[in-house]
C-alpha cells in the first residue's frame, strides 16, 4: 500500500508497529536512531514517517527539523509521551503533520498513518456503503436496505466516523478526539461514548441478520460486514 | 572591606559596631574634658598674671641713679613669698632690658626670650624657656614715673601642663580598657541573643525529609527570632503534611497500579499455558488489552491530577458565562442521564465568573458525571447557578445515597471511594472528584459538599465573580 519509515528506539514498540503496519498492507522499514533514519530518508522515498520524539543522541525533534531543512516533505507522525500543549505546539511547529501520545492503541496509529498517506487526495465520497448500510452524507441520513434509520446528530457523526474507518478498529480515544472534539484524555467521556454506541447499535443492528457494529475487546469498535 | 565584613558573624559585627561607637563617644568626651580643663586653667593663669602685673607695677620706682628698682612692699606682709614667686622683666620702649627678676638662674634658660616688640600692646603667650619649663607670659605697656616701659610678667605653666598630661594619660589608659570591657559585654550579649539562631540552624540542619516532624526550638515566640522560628515551624508543618500526603498518594497509586498489573500478568501467563487453543489465546489477549487500557486511563488521570495541582497547565482566566459551560457539560453527559431515565434539570441564569474554561469544564464534567452515576434511575439531578455577594456559585444536587459525615471530608481525596468494595469498573478510580477539586482550586475557586445519608449530596463550586 505505502512505504512507511519507522524511527523508534524501543525494540518492542518498533517491532510491534512494524508488524502492525505490515498487516495493514504497508511496506514498513525500521530505523532505531535518528542518524539511521535520516540516511534512509535520503536514499529512499517514503509515503510517511513514524518518528519517536525520545531518541538516543539526536532527538526526534532535531531529526524532524533536519529533514524539513533538507527539503524532505514526507508527512511525519510524531510519537511521544509528552502531552502538554507546549509540547504539541513545539512538535507541530518543528514540522510534524500529526501527533500521537503514548501510550496509544495501535488502531489509532494505524488510522493516523492511513490519514497521512491519504492526505494528498481522495475527496470524501458523498455516499458510503457498508454491506446494506448506505449513508447519505449530504442529506445526513442512513438506511439499511430499505429501512430508514432515525439518528440523532451525534449518532450520525459517530456512524460517519465509523464508516470512514470501515473495516478498521477505532478506539474510544479516537472517538473522543475526532467526534466529540475533546482534547483532554481524562474525561468521563468513555461512558458517554459507550452509551452512544449502544444506541447506535440498537438502531442499526437490532433484528438484522448481519451485525455491522462490532466491539473489539480492549481496543474499541469497528464497523464492518464480517466479524474479523 | 565589604566582603570581609559580610563574612563575619552577626555577633562579631554587632560587637565591632558597638566598640567603634563607644570609642568615638569616649574620644569625643576626652577631647572635650581636655579642652575645658585647659581653657579654665589658662584663664586662671591669665588672671594671676594680671594680678602680678598690678602688684609689680605699683612696686616699681627709680633709685637715686635713675635706674628702675623693685621695692617690695609685701601687700600682705609676706615679702619673702612675693620675692620668690614674682617673675618679671621690665623693658624700655626701645627694647632695652631695664630690670629682670627671675626665680630661676638665667644660665639654665636655653631659649632666651627676645625683646618685646616696640609696639607691644597687651598680649598673652605661651613659651618654653627650656624643655621642662613651659611658661605663660603677659606683655603690657606701662608708664613708670613718666617713662614708657613694657612689663613682661611670667607664670610657670608646668603645673597645669602636668595636670593636662595626667588627664590625657588617664584617658589613654582607660579608653582601651573601657572599650575592651564594653566590647566583651556586647559580644556576650550578642552571643546570647544570637544563640537561638545558632540553635535553630543546628536543628534545621538535622531536619530531613525523613525527620520532618522535628521542630525548631522557640524559647520566646514574641521576639523577632521567635517569630522567625514560628514561621519556619509553620512551613515545616505544611511540608510534613505534603510529604505525608505524597507518601500516602504514592502508596495508593502503587496499589491501584498493582491491580491491573496483576491481572495482566496472570492472564498472560495462563494464556501461555494453553498454546493450542486459539480461542483461549484470543480471550487472553483481549483481556490483557482491557487491563492495559485501564492502566492507561489510570496513569492519564494521575498525570492530569498532578498537572492540574501544580504542573505546567497554563491558566487562562477569562470572564465566563457559567450557564454556557454548564450547558456544554450537561449536553455532553445528558445521554447518560437519559439512559437512566434521570431528569437533568439545569437552570440557565446568566452569571459570569472569572475562571479557566478548560479547568472548569473538567471539574463540572466530573461532578455531574458523579451525580448521574450515584443517583438511582428516574432520579432528578439539579444544576443551579447563582450569584452570592462575592462569588458565583454552581450547585449540583443529586439524589444519590448521600455521604455520611465521617466520609464527607474525604470525598475529594485521591482514590477515595465511599464504598471501597465497589468494583473499579463501576466506581471509577476515585480520582474524578480529586481532579475536580484541583481544577477549581487552580482557578482560585473552592469546592464543597453538603450531604446527609439518604438525602443526596450537593456539590457547590464557588468561583470569584467577574468584575462587571
Amino acid at each position: 500500500m505505502a512505504q512507511i519509515l519507522i524511527i523508534e528506539d524501543d525494540p518492542k514498540t518498533l517491532s510491534a508497529i512494524r508488524e502492525g503496519l505490515r498487516l495493514d498492507g504497508h511496506d514498513a522499514v525500521a530505523a532505531t536512531t535518528g542518524e539511521e533514519g535520516t540516511d534512509l530518508c535520503r536514499s529512499g522515498t517514503f509515503d510517511a514517517i513514524v518518528l519517536d520524539w525520545m531518541l538516543p543522541e539526536r532527538s526526534g525533534i532535531e531529526v524532524l527539523k533536519m529533514l524539513r531543512a533538507q527539503g524532505i516533505r514526507t508527512p511525519v507522525l510524531l510519537l511521544t509521551a509528552r502531552d502538554t500543549v507546549e509540547d504539541r505546539v513545539l512538535g507541530l511547529d518543528s514540522g510534524a503533520d500529526d501527533y500521537l501520545i503514548k501510550p496509544f492503541a495501535f488502531a489509532e496509529l494505524s488510522a493516523r498513518v492511513r490519514a497521512l498517506v491519504r492526505r494528498a487526495g481522495e475527496p470524501d465520497a458523498v455516499n458510503r456503503r457498508v454491506g446494506d448500510l448506505v449513508i447519505d452524507l449530504t442529506q445526513r441520513r442512513a438506511k439499511r436496505g430499505t429501512r430508514q434509520i432515525p439518528l440523532t446528530p451525534k449518532e450520525f457523526d459517530l456512524l460517519c466516523y465509523l464508516a470512514r474507518h470501515q473495516g478498521q478498529t477505532v478506539t474510544r480515544q479516537m472517538l473522543a478526539k475526532d467526534v466529540w472534539h475533546e482534547v483532554h484524555r481524562v474525561t468521563p467521556l468513555d461512558n458517554v461514548i459507550d452509551v452512544h454506541i449502544a444506541h447506535l447499535r440498537r438502531k442499526l443492528d437490532e433484528g438484522e441478520q448481519k451485525k455491522l457494529i462490532h466491539t473489539v475487546r480492549g481496543v474499541g469498535f469497528a464497523l464492518r460486514e464480517m466479524p474479523a | 572591606m565589604s566582603s570581609w565584613w559580610q563574612q563575619q558573624s552577626v555577633k562579631l559585627r554587632l560587637t565591632l559596631w558597638y566598640a567603634l561607637a563607644l570609642s568615638l563617644v569616649l574620644v569625643f568626651f576626652a577631647v572635650a574634658v581636655y579642652e575645658i580643663v585647659e581653657h579654665r586653667m589658662e584663664n586662671e593663669i591669665d588672671r594671676q598674671l594680671r594680678i602680678d602685673f598690678d602688684l609689680v607695677e605699683a612696686q616699681l620706682d627709680l633709685d637715686d641713679s635713675g635706674r628702675i628698682r623693685w621695692s617690695v612692699q609685701g601687700a600682705h606682709g609676706d615679702e619673702g613669698f612675693a620675692r620668690l614667686s614674682a617673675w618679671f622683666e621690665v623693658w624700655s620702649e626701645d627694647g632695652h632690658l631695664l630690670l629682670r627678676h627671675w626665680p630661676v638662674p638665667e644660665s639654665q634658660i636655653k631659649r632666651p626670650l627676645p625683646a618685646p616688640a616696640s609696639s607691644a600692646t597687651l598680649q598673652f603667650r605661651d613659651y618654653e624657656l627650656e624643655d621642662e619649663l613651659p611658661v605663660r607670659l603677659m606683655e603690657r605697656p606701662a608708664r613708670l614715673l613718666g617713662h614708657g616701659v613694657v612689663l613682661r610678667m611670667f607664670r610657670d605653666q608646668s603645673g597645669m601642663r602636668q595636670t593636662l598630661k595626667q588627664i590625657v594619660e588617664v584617658f589613654a589608659l582607660m579608653l582601651p580598657f573601657a572599650v575592651a570591657l564594653a566590647a566583651l559585654g556586647g559580644y556576650l550579649l550578642a552571643r546570647r541573643s544570637m544563640a537561638p539562631v545558632s540553635a535553630m540552624a543546628a536543628q534545621a540542619r538535622r531536619i530531613t525529609s525523613e525527620s520532618l516532624e522535628a521542630r525548631l526550638p522557640n524559647p520566646n515566640p514574641h521576639d523577632e527570632i521567635g517569630q522567625l522560628a514560628t514561621v519556619v515551624n509553620d512551613t515545616l508543618s505544611r511540608l510534613e503534611n505534603s510529604f505525608r500526603e505524597l507518601k500516602r498518594f504514592t502508596a495508593d497509586a502503587s496499589h491501584e497500579l498493582r491491580t491491573p498489573l496483576t491481572a495482566l500478568r496472570a492472564v498472560g501467563e495462563v494464556g501461555l499455558r494453553r498454546p493450542d487453543d486459539p480461542a483461549a489465546l484470543r480471550e487472553a489477549l483481549q483481556s490483557m488489552l482491557e487491563e492495559a487500557q485501564r492502566l492507561t486511563e489510570l496513569t492519564d488521570a494521575l498525570l492530569t491530577l498532578a498537572r492540574t495541582e501544580s504542573g505546567p497547565v497554563q491558566l487562562n482566566l477569562e470572564t465566563l458565562n457559567l450557564a454556557d459551560v454548564v450547558r456544554q457539560v450537561t449536553h455532553t453527559l445528558g445521554i447518560l442521564a437519559t439512559d437512566k431515565e434521570q431528569e437533568l434539570d439545569v437552570d440557565d441564569t446568566d452569571v459570569t465568573a472569572m475562571s479557566d474554561r478548560t479547568l472548569l469544564r473538567q471539574a463540572l464534567l466530573n461532578i455531574v458525571h458523579n451525580a448521574i452515576r450515584h443517583s438511582p434511575a428516574k432520579a432528578r439531578i439539579a444544576v443551579r447557578i447563582r450569584r452570592s455577594e462575592r462569588d458565583a456559585l454552581i450547585e449540583v444536587m443529586d439524589q444519590g445515597p448521600g455521604i455520611d459525615a465521617q466520609h464527607r471530608a474525604k470525598v475529594f481525596d485521591r482514590f477515595f471511594r465511599v464504598d471501597s468494595g465497589r468494583s473499579r469498573s463501576e466506581g471509577g478510580y476515585g480520582l474524578g472528584l480529586a481532579i475536580a477539586k484541583a481544577s477549581i482550586e487552580r482557578c482560585g475557586g473552592k469546592i464543597e459538599v453538603d450531604s446527609a445519608l439518604g438525602r443526596g449530596s450537593t456539590f457547590r463550586i464557588r468561583l470569584p465573580a467577574a468584575v462587571s
